[in-house]
């Protein structure tokens, strides 16, 4: 460390001394130290490289809202080296150079900055043209910024909520005031959010008088007031990246994300110290004032040996002072101004031998070894020039204090309007919504005692909304505000390179040159710029582009041109931070450890997990075939408590599912199943189950897995306008169930089931019973789903895994075998029968899948039925028919394509080859002139082959349905 | 010894708790969880922060218009309003989830008969709008108690359960992980605060992974309901 310098400073320790590493260079800090302090303490100024011209970059504002110090990690790019604590061992580049950090290759675009003017981009690939094919790779390897590493594995992330009374954004004088004043109420529970590691915010470096002790003071004795106080809690190093509707606030701190409410939000974000713009203002050692004092006062580290100051504003002066102190060298005060606010402040730096230029500004900055080594100053001659016959200083720190921008961004994400003071020559916050205050510098104020009655008025009115405050609202202070003259900033160079987008490397004639092009709109120009779209968004250029248009377009002030909308988020935040904790909802059944301990392979269905088969992972087709001839020629079980399970009780029951289903339900005897097809109002199909009668007023209503919630959500939607008497329940996790298949299933259901009459004539197809199966109480429903003789078994969710093994026990004998989804889908295509959002889609008719008889055509009313009449009137335009491949033939795909020759006639909705049929079987939507049977498709197979397809009748498994009653 | 799979009803977690160590004992129809091996111990990671599972914790529900007449038939007293919770003599709690709809949770000795009773007495009647839920198995039923309880909540639920904005025996409906679930907001024996958190059974080994994760920041544990009594 080439750093002997000893200043006294909030945040770092100087007896522990941090070694690491950057650009492969070894380099010690200290312990409190972020990156670009410690290089800046070892002399390091070149932190990074700029996003068009690879300029040099070094530390500009330290507050990590700036792009000039984005340096890349192993895992990570773009981070802020402001904001990146040292610790042993870290490693650390600069990012966006060819070459090395110092010698970039690519810098040599600066040169031909001419060729690249504002909107290249859009006039380079507007049309997919050669140029992009030519140049597109190029440019993207010149431009851009930090690297992203793709095996990066993240990190724990997760969110957080929280809820307040009173929420304070920021801890300067402002802040900490206001949440004193806030807390006077023992039950008001307040927040300060503040992004540094430290309250006091700009009381921590700033220094607001001449004797330099009044910051202090006001920050050891507020401070410490707050710090005592039961209700006030503080949050460090935490960032409010957005403010929404009704104080909905977005809080980042570290990798975690806050989503709080606060009841009265009060903004004291502060402000932005804005720069000036002349040639080469972006040369490492040209910094914002308040970075030289951050350096100096919370990280003890000397700016530079020898100072200029550039100001527009008196507090140019008083950073004067505090360099002065800090033993820098102070060569000259250079005032755009013509008079000083405060004369006290000029005649104080004159007392210690500074000399001052007035009316003045820095022309150009000079470099050697690509950091600032002098400055060219010249008088302003006119608004926005300067006289020829320059003078050059030497100095290695340019501070500069171009005025100030409030920290707007909250306050207008949340509703307010940023409005142009003429009077007092600066942007003010205005017309906040109801319960949000803002208070501070951000507020336009900066006389500290102004400040402080503000806070006072703020406080008793958030308390008063929250019905805790006491006394009366004290009265708004008389003392006027000082007024500092306007000086215009801007001094445009022949060589080009002065800034005001540092982020985009945006010149002076490239906002000039986007109003001339048309886009006379600041938020046009932004768009065809870039302006304000990189990391600072804006922060240090929405005030220098407002005031660099009004003045090319003398039609409009500063406030009619405005600024950039600012958006959320405030500042850069990840993905993780969005994303939280990695977990993703799951559902099990009962059973679910039965189906793994019996080797299924799991598919997602909806947010369930369900066996698809049982055996080794790629073993699909095989398992498929074994589990359904297993089914067809034995007995087999398959888990169906996935179903949607709804009951619908009450004395208008019957009358509730006849309305909501398009069946006729109203003389559905009791102990039978009916199947039932639900449609939306537009008549689309958009469910099915069977609804299961148990008594007069009880019906126990199945619906498909990832439907139910969406049925229940109509059920209870409909009867809000019909109000009928009836009770609905989603009762699908109360209930397990499983479907027991396969002509041997009654002799295994008979083993466990003795109360229940089993007979065909005792219970036959589609009949509902209520019994005990293995002693369980159970409702049982003879169902067809799969074509073999079967029983839907529904027991109480947590009995599922005793049924299961109770029905692998009884099974035994009978070669019982669990078969699994794909299994069933397969035995279900057999029997032509529909999966909705399968073989239907957002425009199935009834019709169009041969459901017609599903539909109660004489009913008065249900829900579709008017749709589904006027459809039906119509000639068809698809129908879903059933065909077969030959099994010597690839077998297609669902969503492969039907062709007749060129011509596309429809798409497939179900495939699968059929071990019992020895063939390939299918449903898809064709066009209905080639949907009789015997018409041929060809489709076409994913590697381009095209398989002949026969259309055949439905179903292809059993049409007499002998099986399912046996 | 009790063995976990011993009994008819199983709650779904007791592969989770037997990996974790739990020794079991019967309780009401199933099994629960009694301690994790040291019962004292678990004790004291009550008052701090503890997740434990109480699915075999008897529960049941009622809703339709009649159902506040027929429960206070059984003698039930009922919260004044939705979304509020009375704690019964015999230690069961009667939550409010609207003006005709109730969810009763049983006791963590398992002695309260009111829930058994309920369900003993209540039958389908035409015409009379009371209906049976079977909470005790479409719902699982976790407790998460201890001073930092109220400092997990708001990781997985966005409802603000701070007192005093939700007191004891506040009831929320809520989303609880990215679930919906009833929280109940209860005191455990020794004034420690305790959410009784109930939810789609098939959702419980996501939520109980969830929890677990939730609570390692402030070195919560599960525990037995030894240690809650």
């Amino acid at each position: 460390m080439s750093d002997n310098f000893s200043y006294p400073n909030l945040l770092v320790d100087q007896s522990k001394k941090v070694t690491f590493n950057f650009e492969g260079e070894s380099f010690t800090g200290y312990a409190g130290d972020n990156v670009a302090t410690a290089l800046w303490r070892n002399n390091q100024k070149i932190i990074s490289r700029s996003f068009k011209y690879h300029r040099p970059r070094g530390i500009f504002s330290l507050t990590g809202h700036d792009a000039n110090t984005l340096v890349q990690l192993p895992e990570e790019g773009n981070v802020p080296a402001d904001l990146l604590p040292i610790t042993d061992g870290l490693t650390v580049k600069g990012q966006h150079y060819s070459g090395s950090l110092k010698n970039d290759y690519f810098s040599i675009f600066g040169k031909f900055s001419k060729f690249l003017p504002v909107g290249f981009y859009y006039k380079a690939f507007y049309k997919n043209n050669s140029w992009d094919k030519i140049w597109g790779g190029f440019f993207r390897k010149f431009t851009g910024l930090g690297i992203i590493n793709p095996k990066n594995e993240g990190g724990y992330y997760d969110k957080k909520y929280l809820f307040y009374d009173v929420v304070i954004i920021g801890s300067g004088l402002a802040g900490l005031q206001s949440a004193l004043e806030s807390a006077k109420s023992s039950k008001a529970q307040v927040l300060i959010i503040e992004q540094e590691s430290c309250l006091g915010g700009s009381l921590n470096f700033s220094r607001l008088d001449v004797e330099g002790k009044k910051a202090q003071e006001y920050r050891d004795k507020l401070v410490a007031e707050v710090e005592k106080t039961d209700n006030i809690t503080i949050m460090l190093n935490s960032i409010c990246n957005a403010a929404y509707s009704d104080n909905w606030l977005s809080v980042i701190q570290d990798k975690r994300a806050f989503k709080l409410r606060a009841k009265q939000l009060i903004l004291c974000p502060g402000n932005y110290e804005q720069a000036l713009v002349f040639h080469n203002n972006d040369l490492p050692g040209v910094m914002l004032s308040t970075a030289a004092q951050r350096l100096l006062k919370l990280y003890g580290v000397k700016p530079g040996e020898k100072a200029v100051i550039a100001t527009a504003h008196d507090d140019g002066y008083l950073v004067a002072l505090d360099l002065h102190e800090a033993g820098v060298a102070v060569q000259r005060i250079v005032d755009l101004r013509q008079n000083v606010s405060d004369n006290s402040y000029l005649e104080a730096v004159k007392k210690l031998g500074i000399e001052v230029s007035q009316k003045s500004t820095i022309y150009a900055a000079n470099s050697a070894n690509k950091v600032l080594a002098s400055v060219q100053m010249g008088k302003i001659s006119t608004t926005g020039e300067c006289a020829s016959d320059t003078e050059t200083i030497d100095c290695d720190l340019l501070c500069l204090s171009g005025g100030y921008m409030p920290a707007y961004q909250l306050a207008c994400q949340i509703g307010a309007a940023l409005d142009f003071s003429e009077e007092d020559n600066k942007f003010i916050v205005k017309k906040l919504p109801k319960n949000c205050y803002t208070v501070g510098t951000g507020d336009g104020v900066e006389l500290p005692s102004l400040i402080e009655n503000k806070a006072k008025i703020v406080a008793h009115q958030a308390l008063s909304e929250l019905g805790l405050a006491e006394g009366t609202a004290p009265k708004p202070s008389t003392e006027k505000e000082k007024i500092n003259e306007f000086a215009y900033p801007i001094f445009a160079h022949p060589k080009s390179k002065e800034f005001v987008d540092f982020d985009e490397d945006l010149q002076v004639a490239d906002i000039i040159n986007a109003v001339r092009e048309g886009y006379t709109d600041i938020q046009l120009v932004k768009r065809f710029s870039t302006l304000g779209m990189g990391p600072s968004q804006g922060r240090f250029c929405a005030f220098m582009s407002s005031i660099l248009v009004s003045n090319y377009d003398k039609s409009r002030t500063i406030g009619d041109v405005g600024v950039t909308t600012a958006r959320p988020p405030y500042a850069a935040e990840k993905i993780g931070h969005h994303a939280g904790r990695s977990f993703f909802p799951e559902r099990h059944s009962n059973m679910h450890h039965c189906h793994t301990d019996a080797g299924a392979q799991f598919l997602i269905a909806g947010p369930w997990m369900r066996p698809a088969y049982y055996g080794a992972k790629g073993s699909m087709l095989e398992c498929v075939a074994k589990e359904s001839l297993n089914v067809h020629n034995n007995v087999g079980v398959v888990d169906v408590s996935t179903l949607g399970g709804l009951e619908i009780r009450g004395p208008d029951a019957a009358e509730f599912i006849n309305r909501m289903y398009t069946w006729n339900f109203l003389k559905q005897p009791v102990g039978r199943a009916r199947y039932a097809l639900l449609t939306n109002e537009s008549g689309v199909v958009i469910d099915d189950g069977v609804a299961c009668r148990f008594s007069e007023q009880n019906y126990y209503v199945t619906a498909t897995t990832g439907g139910v919630d969406r049925v229940y959500l109509q059920f209870l939607k409909w009867n809000a306008q019909w109000r009928l008497k009836v009770d609905i329940a989603n009762v699908t996790s109360a209930w397990c169930g499983v479907n027991i298949a396969g002509p041997n299933s009654r002799k295994v259901l008979q083993k466990i089931c003795q109360d229940v009459d089993l007979s065909v004539e005792g219970f036959p197809y589609m009949g509902v019973r209520e019994g005990t199966v293995a002693g369980i109480p159970a409702r049982l429903i003879r169902v067809g789903f799969v074509g073999e003789l079967g029983y839907e078994v529904h027991v109480p969710q947590h009995y599922g895994e005793y049924l299961w093994e109770s029905i692998m026990e009884a099974g035994k004998e009978f070669n019982i075998a669990p078969f699994g989804i794909e299994a069933q889908r397969l035995l279900r295509l057999q029997k032509g029968h529909i999966i909705i959002s399968q073989d239907t889609d957002a425009t199935t008719y009834p019709e169009e899948v041969h459901m017609s008889w599903a539909v109660g055509k004489k009913k008065p009313f249900f829900v579709g039925q008017k749709a589904i009449q006027i459809v039906d009137e119509k000639k068809p335009v698809r129908k879903l028919i059933g065909f077969e491949v030959s099994s010597s033939q690839t077998v297609p795909k669902e969503s492969h394509l039907c062709f007749n020759g060129d011509q596309l006639i429809g798409r497939i909705t179900s495939c699968a080859a059929s071990a019992k049929l020895q063939k390939t079987i299918g449903l898809a939507y064709v066009d209905p002139d080639f949907s009789e049977p015997g018409a041929t498709l060809q489709i076409r197979c994913d590697n381009k082959e095209m398989v002949l397809a026969k259309v055949v009748n439905l179903p292809f498994y059993d049409p007499e349905n002998a099986r399912q009653e046996l | 010894m009790t063995t976990a799979n011993q009994t008819n009803y199983r709650a779904a977690l007791y592969r989770t708790h037997q990996q974790g160590g739990a020794n079991f004992i019967p309780f009401g129809e199933g099994v629960i969880v009694s301690d994790y091996g040291d019962s004292n111990k678990e004790k004291e990671q009550v008052k701090k922060l503890s997740l434990a599972d109480l699915t075999s914790v008897d529960r049941i529900g009622f809703k339709g218009a009649d159902t506040p007449d027929w429960l206070e038939k059984q003698k039930v007293e009922l919260p004044s309003q939705p979304n509020k919770a009375v704690q019964l003599a015999d230690g069961s709690i009667v939550a409010r989830l609207s003006s005709n709809e109730f969810f009763v949770l049983g006791d963590l000795k398992n002695q309260a008969q009111t829930c058994a009773n309920l369900r003993k007495n209540w039958e389908f009647k035409e015409d009379y709008l009371c209906y049976l839920l079977h909470r005790n198995h479409s719902h699982t039923h976790f407790v998460l108690s201890g001073e930092y309880a109220e400092e997990v909540m708001p990781k997985i639920c966005g409802v603000n359960l701070k007192a005093p904005d939700f007191d004891f025996l506040d009831v929320a409906q809520t989303s609880v992980a990215r679930l919906s679930a009833v929280v109940v907001k209860n005191k455990l024996s020794d004034g420690t605060t305790a959410f009784h958190i109930l939810f789609d059974s098939s959702m419980a080994e996501y939520m109980w992974m969830c929890l677990e994760d939730a609570i390692a920041e402030f070195e919560g544990q599960p525990v037995g309901i030894q240690a809650l009594e």
